[in-house]
């Protein structure tokens, strides 16, 4: 009686006793988990209704670093940039390709623009520029005297970088 | 007799707190695919663009050029007898290079240690000096100067 007990507590109760080890362990496992997620979702939440909340500084930050291109609104801004600044808008090229390379989490968006117009007009444009919603960096600038009648008047080219997210 | 028996009742139980145990698991599960119903996909990107936009905003806005103060401190530092046919400012080679037009070597002169005297410029070069027919000196200076104190706000 005693050696089948002992058979019973062998073939039985040890294997039980076994795969109750194992519950416990993947119950604790997924009872963090649980924990940890639902934390994690109540905190997206509590923040979505922050967001939602200051709807009109997200669309500011928006327009700092877009998350898309937004050519047309670029094309706007130079416009205004240059009419408000009292020059002349000659030539402008927006063009740029998503990097990957690039370091950062950015891509850069290349501008160029010719003007004509008084050195205080560019002064202006510069102070615009550098206050513009959406960040615009000014790399080079070329200026030269334009035509000999008019010793006012001079040529602008100037390069810069607009940003978008990747 | 009653070592089988108790075995038997010991085996009993456990399978009965393995079968609860089970239970559990299951309904945690069940509560994990629930959440992750819960989940809006929508929202979580909204977010992260957001993060981004902030993270990469503050690292532009510490990098961002600003011209106008560069060229508010060559025109308080330029003689008023010199007169600039062309200039070329590099924010990335931290070059300026003007080519001008002035009176004569004392000018010139005076027009270079004005620009050394100023702690944003690092170095000058000067280059293609020449009498012209009318009897002004035209010129080329290169100014290298530090990005940091000449195109970038300080205060930040």
């Amino acid at each position: 009686m005693i050696a089948l007990a002992f058979i019973g507590a062998w073939g039985w109760v040890l294997p039980e006793y076994n795969k109750i080890s194992e519950l416990n362990v993947a119950l604790n496992e997924r009872q963090e988990l649980y924990d940890s997620r639902g934390a994690i979702i109540k905190k997206i939440q509590d923040m979505n209704k922050e967001y939602q909340k200051r709807a009109a500084d997200v669309t500011r930050i928006s327009s700092v670093l877009p998350s898309k291109k937004s050519l047309a609104e670029m094309v706007s801004a130079i416009e205004k940039l240059s009419t408000q600044s009292g020059l002349q808008l000659i030539s402008a090229t927006i063009a740029g390709k998503p990097s990957d390379g690039q370091a950062g989490a950015y891509n850069f968006l290349p501008i160029e623009i010719s003007m004509g117009g008084g050195y205080p007009g560019l002064v202006s444009f510069l102070q615009s520029a550098e206050k513009n919603l959406r960040i615009i960096d000014i790399t080079t600038i070329d200026a030269a005297a334009g035509v000999t009648d008019r010793p006012g008047l001079l040529n602008f080219s100037v390069k810069g970088n607009a940003y978008y997210l990747k | 007799m009653a070592a089988l028996v108790l075995v038997f009742s010991v085996a009993a139980g456990l399978v009965y707190y393995r079968s609860g145990l089970e239970n559990q698991v299951a309904g945690l599960d069940a509560a994990l695919t629930n959440l992750e119903k819960q989940r809006d996909k929508k929202v979580e990107e909204n977010l992260r663009t957001l993060n981004k936009q902030l993270t990469m905003t503050s690292s532009l806005l510490n990098s961002h050029i600003f011209w106008s103060k560069a060229l508010a401190k060559v025109e308080a530092l330029t003689q008023p007898q010199v007169q600039f046919s062309t200039f070329n400012a590099l924010a990335e080679e931290g070059r300026f290079e003007i080519k001008a037009f002035t009176l004569n070597y004392t000018v010139l002169a005076k027009q270079i240690a004005a620009y050394v005297s100023d702690d944003s410029i690092k170095d000058i070069d000067l280059s293609n000096v020449h009498v012209l027919t009318t009897g002004r000196l035209e010129f080329t200076i290169r100014i290298a100067f530090d990005k940091n104190k000449f195109i970038k706000d300080e205060s930040k």
